[in-house]
């Protein structure tokens, strides 16, 4: 009787046992169904992550944007820091052999092509400089870093909703790639860090001066830039609506000035 | 300052404002419903954006309703 219960005990005890080892786990039919309801679950998730990833982020297109040289990399810095002698801001079209599109050429060989390779760099570059200075100031503490990523992160999402939404507004063709949005809300970052890192070490007054001069050139740059998307040939120039598109082109500028005076350091 | 999650609730609070305007009590009253006199040759701006309002609402209201409750749930719990 003593033994009986004993035993009974003991299989009590190994039940649960041989359930968690997963041999007698998958017998149980219940616990089948819920592990295929749950696998499906998980699979149609992930899929429909897939989806939206790819269709915003697809990798194959972002990949084109990184697709950069040394020497693009420097003559495109210095055409954003003066481009005044620069003569065709066209970007040049390609070839249409994969996808049957008109295709714009990667930036290793198109010098007016945007990329996000200098963009994210100068991203990076500015949120260290700005946890530095913090550092030089003396009041450092690890969640700035995080802190000015997404600042910088939810100053670049309003600026280029707000372009998408105007964009909408004034029948500019929507095919205006956010990537290609983001590059160019991105190197203004350029001019910020240079002006950042003379604010620390010279006058007030050179600041200023080099401040001013950065503007100017960074609308400038903007503005020829974005005339080929913007404007298109085919409006007589009389035209309210293109008057109206000028006025957005220097709306840019302007925004992109003001931002960025409030990014220096 | 700017954190992602203050980034969703100005936008939150900005699709709420764009929903709630009332075609027949409101918009009716400054001239901004969708009246379609054929089909013109360029959509102006004015045009586009009451396009861009009654699309809003029609499409939004429902989502709105969800986000609405958790921004509310999320703010009452944490301050």
């Amino acid at each position: 009787m003593g033994g009986n219960q004993f035993n009974q005990q003991q299989n009590h005890e190994q039940k649960p046992f041989q359930n968690f080892l997963g041999n007698n786990f998958l017998n149980d039919p219940t616990a089948q169904l819920g592990l295929q309801l749950g696998q499906k679950a998980f699979e149609s998730g992930a899929e429909m992550v897939n989806q939206n990833l790819n269709r915003w982020l697809n990798p194959a297109n972002v990949k084109k944007y990184f697709d950069v040289s040394n020497s693009f990399v420097f003559k495109k810095i210095g055409l954003v820091l003066f481009p005044f002698r620069h003569k065709s801001w066209a970007r040049i079209e390609r070839r249409n052999d994969q996808n049957g599109k008109i295709d714009y050429s990667s930036p290793r060989d198109d010098i007016n092509s945007p990329d996000l390779y200098i963009p994210v760099m100068s991203c990076v570059t500015y949120i260290i400089l700005f946890a530095i200075t913090m550092t030089a100031d003396g009041n450092f503490n690890p969640e700035i870093l995080g802190g000015t990523a997404l600042k910088v992160l939810s100053l670049l999402i309003g600026e280029v909703l707000l372009m998408k939404l105007i964009c909408y507004l004034m029948s500019i063709s929507a095919d205006v790639a956010f990537l290609d949005l983001i590059a160019y809300s991105g190197y203004k970052f350029i001019g910020v860090i240079v002006v950042s890192i003379l604010k620390k070490t010279t006058s007030k007054f050179l600041t200023y001066l080099v401040y001013a001069y950065v503007s100017i050139a960074l609308g400038f740059f903007l503005l020829r830039s974005l005339k080929y998307f913007v404007l298109t040939d085919q409006s007589l120039s009389a035209n309210t609506q293109r008057k109206n598109k000028i006025h957005f082109l220097f709306f840019i500028a302007l925004m992109e000035i003001v931002i960025s005076w409030f990014l220096i350091v | 300052m700017f954190s992602l999650i203050s980034l969703t609730i100005i936008i939150t609070l900005f699709i709420n404002a764009i929903c709630i305007l009332h075609e027949d009590r409101f918009l009716a009253r400054i001239g901004w419903t969708s009246k379609r006199s054929g089909y013109n040759t360029e959509p102006t701006i004015k045009s586009k954006i009451i396009d861009l309002i009654s699309a809003t609402r029609t499409l939004l209201r429902i989502p709105l309703i969800a986000i609405n409750s958790v921004v509310i749930i999320y703010l009452l719990i944490l301050g």
